[in-house]
């Protein structure tokens, strides 16, 4: 009880209620742009919040997070355009059901399904709390070690038709973490005697450069395709009634975002395709995904929205990242000396009640400016693609800019900018590279960490958690390889028939 | 316009994309080139042990990225080579992938500028140059790129306080002015 008021006193103070609102608000204006999306702005927004109280910098950054794919279903479904990548699903029963001229509907349906998978994360991260707690104090360094390597395996398994480009990113992103002056023996590696290696390469600069400043490029490249939504009519409010009708969709949907915002590097996407495919199945109008069923709507949406509550799991319990964004939150606790793990949720657990009222709150603000504000929402949507992208470049540069002052920073920033264009151009995922170099600086350190008690391979493995986790490694691997053979003899078969 | 019905497999499909046999050899190159470069860039410790050389992490990320590289590049030659749908080398696509560097060389001139003119002349002069540049010639576009401008130094200069620092010739302007100038734009 004490530390839920200590919680509740921390959240009435008006800097914190103000980031509240701002990355609520923020959050669904930035998903509502095609174009955006929630990563270029927590990138260009993150050396800004270092200088706030971390409270503060993070519910900011949760607000545009969680916000963000609210604000996204908008252009999915009123132009068929997703606001960010997750809710390209959105667009298949969204646009179907605005061309039957139910736009409203589709709205409020989308918005309510949002709301119960981002309450329902909410309460799971709430629930789960207590034995996180207990569990987390569990993790030694070789858990963590085997936890941070579960992410790396899932991150590349999960991006099933480019596991080798997905590998090949992770292993770049890891080793561009290693470049720089090394903690423990003070050597050199790969900084071609030049004194701005010697630091390395900091993961701001690199994320700005492939979130944001490649985004800019992608957009001022690009050509403006003129964007008219109509304005919407009927009542928002009526969402949530016909949402009731579909508790079994909603409810397994959120499971999957859950689960999935749960396990390192897998993310909303196989959340939300995973639960469209089982409500597909679940539904007895199955006919009707792809030409605006509500059951398919409700099914991506709710899924999408249950994954940043639960992507803070892993990150408060463990300190592990599961993707790119959480990544990029992670950087905040750094620099605030806050470290994530298993003494966090003993040492200040009224910061962590805090995060979790502040996510819960961020779904109901973002519910209410919906309600009242999409008609006018409308118009950003229309602003065209390349003026957005100047708008980004400029705005890049106060993220990269501002951490050290340094014309170099920016330097590589732009470098890492082209290559993330590139990268774009290929449809190649980025996520690898940044969760590699979290990753693998975790990995680094917990395996330096744990070998003073090593002294067979098997050392990593003999612990309950560690060893868990790595029949969890093999478990993935064997599905892994078991789901492409099979794959692939399906195709032999459909060939030869 | 009819959608199709979605499928979880659509989100695994792969399709061959122009340069992308090109882009996969440089990568596998750029790997190997790193791994040679390995003894020159980094040290090996006599009389310690492998787990604990400064060489080991490095050593095993350059291995993993070369081999994923080179098993990326064999997918993609195999599958370039099944469909042909693109050439090897495509010359518009290379083109496409130089066409930003015009844009990060405007953003590496607005880095530069920044602390000789100050962060808010640098910007309201910036980004409506670049907005003139995309084409919008209409009073209304340039005005909304001047406001744009305006807002990001306020709200981040001004307001967060972010550390960039003041124009060179803010220093030749009244001391009350000066210090505005430097503190809050």
């Amino acid at each position: 009880m004490e530390i839920f008021l200590s919680a509740l006193d921390t959240l009435w103070r008006v800097d914190v209620l103000l980031a509240l609102l701002v990355g609520a608000v923020g959050g669904v204006i930035i998903g509502a742009i095609p174009g955006v999306g929630p990563a270029v702005a927590i990138a260009i927004l993150l050396p800004a919040t270092f200088a706030m109280e971390p409270i503060v910098g993070l519910t900011l950054l949760l607000g545009i997070y969680g916000a963000s794919m609210y604000g996204g279903a908008i252009p999915a479904i009123l132009i068929n355009t997703p606001g960010t990548p997750v809710n390209a699903l959105t667009t298949y029963d969204g646009h179907a059901l605005t061309r039957q001229g139910q736009a409203g509907r589709a709205l409020s349906l989308a918005y309510s399904a949002s709301f119960c998978g981002g309450i329902i994360s909410v309460i799971c991260l709430i629930t789960l709390s207590p034995y996180i707690a207990k569990v987390a104090p569990l993790f030694g360094s070789r858990d963590i070690l085997m936890a941070a390597l579960l992410g790396v395996i899932l991150v590349v398994i999960a991006h099933r038709g480019q596991t080798f480009a997905a590998g090949m990113l992770v292993f770049f992103g890891m080793f561009l973490d290693t470049v720089g002056m090394e903690s423990v023996r003070y050597t050199k590696r790969f900084t071609y005697d030049q004194a701005w290696l010697i630091s390395g390469f900091d993961l701001i600069v690199v994320l700005l450069g492939l979130f944001a400043l490649s985004q800019a490029f992608v957009l001022l490249v690009g050509r403006d395709t003129p964007t008219r939504a109509e304005s919407v009519s009927g009542r928002l409010f009526s969402g949530m009634k016909e949402l009731f009708r579909h508790k079994r969709v909603v409810g397994c949907s959120s499971g999957f975002g859950v689960v999935m915002g749960i396990i390192p590097g897998v993310g909303e996407f196989l959340a939300q395709f995973f639960s469209y495919t089982l409500a597909q199945n679940l539904s007895r109008e199955p006919q009707l995904f792809g030409k605006g069923s509500p059951e398919g709507l409700i099914a991506s949406e709710s899924a999408n929205n249950a994954v940043p509550a639960a992507a803070m799991i892993p990150l408060l319990a463990l300190g592990i990242p599961g993707e790119a964004l959480t990544a990029m939150m992670l950087s905040v606790f750094y620099i605030h000396s806050i470290i994530p793990g298993p003494a966090l949720f003993q040492t200040q657990p009224d910061f962590l009640v805090t995060l979790y009222m502040c996510l819960f709150l961020v779904n109901v603000l973002v519910l209410a400016f919906l309600m009242v504000s999409t008609n006018t929402l409308l118009k950003v949507i229309a602003i065209p693609g390349r003026f957005l992208g100047a708008c980004i470049l400029v705005l890049s540069f106060v993220g990269v800019y501002s951490l050290r002052n340094a014309i170099v920073d920016c330097a590589v920033c732009a470098v890492f900018g082209l290559i993330g264009y590139i990268l774009k151009r290929l449809k190649l995922p980025l996520v690898p590279i940044v969760l590699g170099m979290v990753l693998g600086g975790i990995m680094e350190q917990r395996f330096r960490a744990s070998l003073a008690r090593i002294e067979t391979p098997l050392d990593f493995i003999n612990r309950p958690v560690s060893g868990t986790i790595f029949a969890i490694i093999v478990f993935a691997l064997v599905a892994h390889v078991t789901a492409l053979l099979r794959a692939r003899s399906k195709k032999a078969q459909s060939r030869s028939a | 316009m009819e959608q199709k019905q979605p499928d979880v497999v659509d989100i695994f499909a792969v399709e061959e994309r122009p340069g992308a046999v090109v882009f996969a050899l440089a990568v596998c190159l750029g790997a190997l080139v790193l791994l040679v470069q390995m003894d020159e860039q980094t040290k090996w410790l006599k009389g310690t042990a492998l787990l604990v050389q400064p060489r080991f992490w490095p050593g095993l990320c350059l291995a993993g990225f070369a081999f994923f590289a080179l098993c990326h590049f064999i997918s993609t030659w195999a599958r370039h080579r099944q469909s042909r749908q693109y050439s090897f080398l495509p010359a518009d696509e290379l083109a496409n992938w130089a066409r930003p560097t015009e844009y990060a060389l405007y953003f590496m001139a607005y880095v530069f500028l920044v602390p000789q003119l100050g962060y808010l002349p640098t910007t309201l002069l910036a980004l409506p140059a670049l907005v003139f540049r995309l084409g919008y010639r209409s009073p209304s576009k340039l005005m909304a790129s001047i406001l744009v401008g305006l807002c990001t130094v306020v709200v981040f200069k001004t307001l967060l306080q972010v550390r960039i620092p003041g124009g060179r010739w803010y220093e030749f302007l009244p001391d009350g002015l000066r210090n505005l100038l430097i503190l809050y734009f």
